[in-house]
């Protein structure tokens, strides 16, 4: 063998990132998510094999979210979904809300700048001046990472004074578009939002859907039936979980105290059959006043190389 | 009436002896080992070979030096013997240590350095010993833990072939995890 006579000279160095492909994935298959990550930083060779092991490892968190909790100056605490906890400083989060999360990427506001953030590597994409300063109810949600090309951005705001409005951005354009809506009956406070094949899904707390096509740029209003078996109506292939961080006992996981209040993003998990959302959730004190306010977020962990430099504009 | 019980115990292992068939694996060095047919069948690559009756005198195996070799029979005896009367092929390898009696064994035994550890997970892979590839590949992957990729470097000796910019990049990908 002639690396036994290479070692003799050269002495350990070139020794464990000369490991065969194959084997240096058997190793990587045994890292947990953070590990891989400094596994990925440390060589060529090894960023390679790190490559199919993170993905095996996204693939697997898709079931069970990350949660990012935020709201206090810029320390951040990242939980994974053993309950670890990491520290770290997002001072762009200070003073903003996330308002939907997709694939590791997160939709943050803050006082009416709007921008894409994707804390496993701290990426920051500015995306244009949203139209509104100040946001009340509202859902959220994007298509696709903003590194794509046909990302598009939905964004239904509803305000007690002025009703519904529906704002649109797709990739590379500079302005957000404001869409004409038809009236809504009886639709309340909104709870979530998703995108599915060509379309923006809005729900309310209750039961009122409404969806936004993409092509046609028209909504309809649908109302949600529980286990109705008839071939007529249509069939929605997501489940909701609407109260997702309270039937979790996320507080006391978190170790949180029952004063504290806390206002929290959602997003889509993939299920075997069917889709999961996670919807977005206010979790109010247990006592009469708030202690603290905090505001949290579901995310799935992904890792991409991101080259620098990445913009909403083509 | 104490000796004579002796011999019936001394008598029954002479006759396991000369039922047992043995085998000789010869290392890239040159130096012969003779060992139970069934220790050598961990392997299943000599397990193959000896299934396909090719190994009439030595089995060569160029590709192990004789320090790793020894050290890797005595990896498939000890496991062989905790293994009972068991076919190879019907042992478990679990590193869980509650199930495993020989996780204390196993510690000690990849209390090696580094140049030893990576010979025996090419070994392992080579003769095709799952519960040694397991083994040692969870000793490299438990020797990472909680380290930045600059620690990393420094345990494995690893040369850092990113530029200066590759690198700022790669930094900013790993920071957060370490606050």
């Amino acid at each position: 063998m002639t690396s036994s006579k290479k070692r003799k000279e050269s002495g350990m160095t070139g020794l464990w990132s000369g490991l065969p492909a194959d084997l240096l994935s058997l190793i990587v298959d045994r890292l947990g998510l953070i590990e891989l990550l400094s596994f990925h930083g440390v060589c060529k060779a090894w960023r390679a094999a790190a490559s199919t092991a993170l993905s095996k490892i996204e693939a697997s968190a898709n079931h069970k979210p990350w949660f990012l909790i935020y709201g206090e100056n810029s320390q951040c605490h990242l939980y994974n979904e053993s309950g670890r906890r990491y520290t770290t400083s997002i001072p762009e989060l200070d003073g903003a809300t996330c308002i939907a999360s997709h694939q590791g990427w997160i939709l943050v506001f803050k006082g009416g700048s709007m921008f894409f953030y994707y804390p496993f590597s701290h990426a920051k994409i500015d995306i244009p001046t949203f139209p509104l300063s100040v946001l009340s109810n509202h859902a959220a949600a994007f298509s696709s990472p903003p590194t794509t090309l046909e990302c598009i951005v939905a964004v239904m705001h509803r305000d007690i004074m002025s009703g519904f409005s529906l704002y649109v951005l797709q990739r590379g354009a500079n302005a957000w578009a404001k869409c004409e809506l038809v009236q809504f009956y009886n639709v309340r406070e909104l709870g979530s939002a998703i995108y599915g094949n060509q379309n923006f899904y809005f729900f309310d707390k209750i039961n009122k859907l409404i969806t936004f096509s993409v092509k046609d740029k028209t909504c309809v209003q649908h109302t949600l039936l529980k286990n109705e078996n008839s071939t007529t109506i249509k069939h929605l292939p997501y489940v909701r979980s609407k109260s997702h961080f309270v039937r979790r006992n996320m507080k006391k996981k978190l170790g949180l105290d029952e004063d504290v209040s806390i206002s929290i993003c959602g997003t889509v998990v993939q299920n075997d059959s069917t889709d999961i959302i996670i919807c977005n959730e206010e979790v109010e004190s247990a006592e009469e006043f708030e202690s603290r306010y905090l505001k949290g977020v579901w995310i799935q962990p992904r890792f991409f190389h991101l080259s620098p430099n990445q913009s909403w504009s083509f | 009436m104490a000796s004579s019980s002796t011999s019936v115990v001394v008598s029954n292992k002479e006759k396991e002896n000369k039922n047992t068939k043995k085998v000789t694996l010869k290392s890239s060095d040159g130096e012969s080992f003779e060992v139970d047919e069934s220790v050598a069948m961990e392997s299943q690559t000599i397990k193959h070979i000896i299934e396909d009756g090719c190994a009439n005198n030595e089995i060569p195996l160029p590709n192990v030096t004789s320090g790793i070799l020894s050290r890797v029979i005595e990896y498939c005896k000890k496991h062989k013997e905790a293994a009972g009367e068991s076919e190879p092929s019907v042992t478990s390898y679990t590193s869980n240590s509650t199930t495993n009696p020989l996780t204390e064994w196993d510690t000690e035994f990849v209390k090696v350095d580094q140049n030893t550890l990576f010979d025996l997970i090419l070994a392992a892979n080579y003769l095709d010993i799952k519960g040694l590839l397991d083994l040692t590949c969870k000793t490299v992957a438990d020797m990472m833990k909680g380290k930045t990729p600059q620690e990393i470097r420094e345990t494995f000796h690893i040369k850092n072939d990113y530029t200066p910019e590759e690198e700022a990049e790669v930094r900013k990908e790993n920071q957060w995890a370490f606050e």
